[in-house]
């Protein structure tokens, strides 16, 4: 068993070698409308040489099963991130950050172990393992369930995003260039007094090994833009407008093919017109949601209350638990006949989207809502049999080597109708309602009941028409309610991914980054509140 | 080597590249071990070694930071060089102000516990079954966290700057949930030093909380006279923070900018006897002397007794507009008041609630400075100065400024809360007109 693990590192470690002269590995067919292209090597330069890293990863899983671990998965994780700040006509902020090391993850006694170091030699992987099982013999005896993991094909992989200019290799110069070519064109709109932007390129590149014999080298690179125009007036009020690119996992082609710049005029006058836009009057109103709204609506009410450690408890020291219990499976009406809404880590630009998860399962697409009815949890290898499924969803992730691998969101999308329904044909469809575009505020509770978003564009439409701006517009509802108020769904034309670099989850917190499809839909009788008046709605 | 040995390094390192550049180096070497608690059962612990190391480098008004969390000398050198060279590929930035040169910095005292930086799991272990055993016995369930560790960090510039901190921080906080979902308590505690922290106690008033909200009644949403714990005023007290940045008043977008231009310093505009002061010095708020420049903290008392008497203001900022410099504090104390208790403040409400935490609070409009939250983890009806019983949740639209400026009594304890942003201490306070927006199902 050891020296067929020992072998399965070495000749793999051999095959990534060679894959690393620039053959495309993605598993996944290249995002639209990215074009496909053979990534760049990766720029980064490991601190330990790749054959070295065969010896640390089988010596710290040998050390576990010698002090005995039943279950080990030793991961060496390398987290880059580069971001530049403008504001106005000058660049704030220039910075690099990066973290390597080892992390391995242990069962043993019956209880998990956790440790992690900057140092990945064969002596700290031996340290390392010594830790992981004091922590796992401290924890041994207060479970109250037997973890047992499920099945997993055993497997030698790599996977990678596709891109055609790495971000990292593009000169922080040319990044920062980017972002200053927007204030001389929002600064040509009359009320506009500040532009605040940044550029922001993360990497992720992993090699993890099990005592299983599972080796899979992964790297993922993501991207986003962003920018926030603040018109005040004399009256001492301002507003801001941020533009709605969503960040990506692509390369640095997605940041200058988008049309942040072309877009810098038309944010500002947003801005200026929302400072003189009439407030809105509270009520029930017929919503309609533009995709850049609706995904982080999806997000919170959804994609999180279908995290199956949330909906056992498993959460409730610090996320909340969740209204979707485990007896409602199956059970549960969670939205209208109209909607059906997926997990996935596959989908082509998906934040979340990669070969495999950070235990090793391959990824995959299952629904969570298939027809309006509540049908399927996010899981994990420990967690499938909370609920008597045989495998694991593949959706357990640890943002770096410091991090212990658990349960996180994957893309959540919500499918097109069957129409070829577009944004204008909702608008037209209603006779009293708010289009939202882009997001704003948002809250939810610890059960994923009450949630109140705001957005960054608010529309009267009035008799099928969008009549006018207006501002302090939110919209308050229960999640259920919600969701049966859905009554039409754009076509699979308008469908479009947003998505968050930021979801966050556990103790201590660990950051995820997330992708949500969805076309334009329409809500129908939900509570718009006013929030320049703090009142009861 | 310890971090200031590295930060020493690092400075020789940019000196000899880059002897016409300027440079600070920003190091810290921690532990955080930690263990979880759910469903009455341990879950997920670790043991984490957590090194950094930071290098700004700076040619003219080009500037970069780069940063990892290796220290063999090569990695050093490379570090250098990256933060070297991203510098030179920077724009100008006309706010930049160079690397500080030698400051006073005070040292703070009692920040640091040896035997917390490296709490065994055992301990930590023992503590979270405490906790469960406690649940157990009265049929409730526990979810928690307990952390532990600490980090020294230093710092160093080519300017002539050396300074360094270490702290410890021990931190223990515990869900427990009535089984079938109807009550929920929370209780929480973060010290310098682990052995200050009784779980048992802890554990205690979480599960009596949880006992005591069971099956709430109805409570309409409106504007009610509340009473907040320390935990809800905590949450709130980091908005009034970010609220304080001189800059953002000075250029009218914040709560705390003048109407026709300037900052409304020296304003009364909270109830009398509001005073919140940041002080690291302070034993009661032990927290870093210094801010990521190295700039030193002084005490500062940001509202007096009502008035708004001081905003941070950065480097560049202090110098166009003519003011002191004034780093963001890393340590607050809203200053306790008259109350005995919790209990004198119920005492003082004819009719209103009894909030105990706050949850996913946001902003949501930063000119009056409002934000948007849930209440979580037990409500209480308040009738003629008792507790009534538990109510349902709420979603509350409020503003920490207006709860500062109708606050009637505060207790003269104040509790060191697990919050977000710098170390805080507060007071459970009574205020009134509290906007409760709707109800909440969400136990």
């Amino acid at each position: 068993m050891l020296s067929r693990r020992v072998f399965l590192i070495q000749s793999s470690l051999a095959a990534l070698g060679a894959g690393c002269g620039g053959a495309a590995v993605a598993t996944q067919p290249v995002p639209p409308p990215y074009p496909a292209a053979p990534p760049p090597p990766p720029q980064a330069v490991r601190p330990v040489p790749e054959p070295t890293l065969a010896a640390v990863l089988g010596r710290a899983l040998d050390e576990a099963k010698r002090a005995g671990a039943s279950y080990a998965d030793a991961r060496v994780h390398q987290r880059r991130h580069e971001s530049v700040r403008t504001r106005e006509d000058h660049v704030v902020d220039v910075s690099s950050q990066e973290t390597y090391g080892l992390a391995l993850r242990v069962l043993a006694f019956g209880a998990w172990g956790f440790a992690s170091s900057p140092r990945v030699t064969e002596a700290d992987a031996a340290d390392v393992a010594k830790r992981a099982i004091a922590v796992a013999r401290a924890n041994s005896g207060a479970q109250k369930r037997k973890i047992e993991l499920a099945l997993t094909p055993v497997v030698t992989e790599k996977w990678q995003t596709a891109m055609s200019v790495d971000p990292f290799a593009v000169p922080l110069k040319d990044r920062a260039e980017f972002l200053l070519a927007l204030w001389p064109e929002a600064k040509k709109v009359k009320g506009l007094s500040f532009l605040d932007a940044s550029a922001q390129a993360h990497d992720e590149w992993k090699l993890l090994a099990t005592s299983e014999g599972s080796l899979i080298e992964q790297r993922i690179v993501r991207v986003g833009a962003e920018y926030m125009a603040t018109a005040k007036n004399d009256k001492g009020e301002f507003v801001t407008r941020a533009h709605e690119l969503p960040p990506m996992q692509a390369g640095w082609e997605y940041i200058t093919s988008s049309s942040l710049l072309a877009d810098a005029r038309k944010m500002a006058e947003d801005a200026v017109e929302k400072l003189t836009a009439p407030s809105v009057t509270p009520g029930k109103k017929d919503l309609i949601l533009a995709p850049s709204n609706l995904w982080l609506t999806i997000h919170e009410s959804v994609g999180h209350p279908t995290e199956l450690d949330r909906a056992l408890g498993y959460e409730a020291g610090y996320a909340g638990t969740s209204f979707a219990t485990v007896e409602k499976l199956g059970k549960l009406k969670y939205a209208s006949d109209l909607v059906t809404i997926v997990a996935d880590k596959t989908t082509p630009g998906g934040l979340a989207t990669c070969g495999f998860d950070d235990e090793g399962v391959r990824t995959q697409e299952w629904p969570l809502v298939q027809k309006g009815m509540f049908v399927g949890y996010q899981t994990t290898r420990e967690q499938a049999g909370w609920i008597g499924e045989k495998e694991s969803r593949g959706t357990s992730y640890a943002m770096d080597h410091e991090a212990f691998p658990f349960q996180r969101m994957p893309n959540v999308s919500l499918k097109p109708g069957d129409k070829a329904l577009k944004i204008g044909d909702l608008v037209s469809a209603t006779d009293d309602g708010i289009l939202i575009t882009g997001n704003g505020s948002w809250s939810i509770d610890q059960q994923r009941y009450n949630f109140q978003f705001g957005g960054q564009m608010f529309y009267e439409v009035k008799k099928g028409k969008v009549t006018r701006a207006l501002k302090d517009v939110a919209y308050q509802a229960n999640s259920l309610e919600f969701w049966k108020s859905c009554d039409m769904i754009g076509g699979k034309e308008s469908w479009q991914l947003h998505g968050s670099l930021s979801d966050g989850k556990g103790e201590p917190p660990q950051v995820n980054a997330v992708s949500h499809g969805c076309p334009p839909a329409r809500f129908r009788g939900v509570n718009v509140i006013n929030t320049g008046r703090r009142g009861a709605a | 080597m310890n971090p200031a040995e590295v930060a020493a390094q690092v400075v020789a390192l940019i000196k000899q590249q880059a002897p016409e550049a300027e440079g600070r180096a920003n190091v810290s070497f921690g532990r955080n071990n930690e263990t979880r608690f759910a469903a009455n059962e341990i879950t997920t612990a670790g043991d984490v070694e957590v090194t950094r190391v930071a290098v700004t480098v700076a040619r003219g008004k080009r500037h970069a930071t780069a940063s990892h969390n290796r220290l063999e000398p090569a990695a050093l050198a490379d570090l250098v060089k990256r933060a070297s060279t991203m510098a030179s590929l920077a724009p100008e930035d006309p706010e930049w102000m160079g690397v500080l040169g030698p400051q006073t910095i005070r040292a703070v005292s009692g920040a640091f516990d040896v035997p917390t930086f490296a709490l065994s799991s055992e301990v930590r272990a023992d503590a979270a079954k405490k906790v469960i055993a406690a649940a157990d016995g009265k049929g409730v369930v526990a979810a928690g966290f307990y952390t532990a560790g600490g980090t020294t960090s230093a710092l160093a510039t080519t300017a002539g700057l050396v300074t360094s901190h270490s702290s410890t921080e021990a931190s223990l906080t515990i869900t427990a949930r009535s089984p079938e979902g109807t009550g929920s308590g929370w209780s929480g505690a973060e010290r310098v030093a682990a052995s200050e922290l009784d779980a048992a106690a802890l554990a205690s008033v979480a599960v009596d909380k949880a006992v005591r909200s069971q099956k709430p009644a109805a409570a309409e949403p409106k504007a009610y006279k509340v009473v907040l714990d320390p935990a809800c005023v905590a949450e709130m007290l980091a908005f009034f923070i970010d609220a304080l940045d001189c800059r953002r008043a000075d250029e009218g977008r914040s709560f705390f900018s003048k109407k026709g231009g300037g900052t409304r310093l020296g304003e009364k505009m909270f109830a009398n006897g509001i005073t919140l002061k940041g002080d690291p010095f302070d034993p009661a708020t032990p927290a870093t002397p210094y801010d990521a420049e190295g700039m030193a903290m002084e005490p500062t008392t940001f509202v007096d007794n009502g008035t708004l008497k001081a905003l941070y203001t950065s480097r560049f900022w202090a110098q166009k507009t003519g003011k002191d410099p004034r780093p963001r504090p890393t340590a607050v104390h809203l200053m306790g008041g008259e109350a005995k208790s919790v209990d004198q403040l119920v005492a003082m409400v004819d009719r209103g609630l009894y909030v105990t935490r706050f949850w996913y609070t946001r902003w949501l409009d930063p000119q009056t400075m409002t934000i948007t939250g849930l209440t979580r983890d037990g409500v209480f009806l308040i009738e003629k100065g008792v507790i009534k019983g538990p109510v349902n949740n709420f979603r509350f639209n409020e503003s920490p400024a207006a709860v500062l400026a109708k606050a009637k009594a505060w207790t003269q304890e104040t509790a060191r809360v697990p919050a977000r942003g710098p170390v805080m201490r507060v007071p459970a306070i009574l205020t009134e007109d509290f906007h409760m927006a709707s109800v909440s199902a969400a136990v």
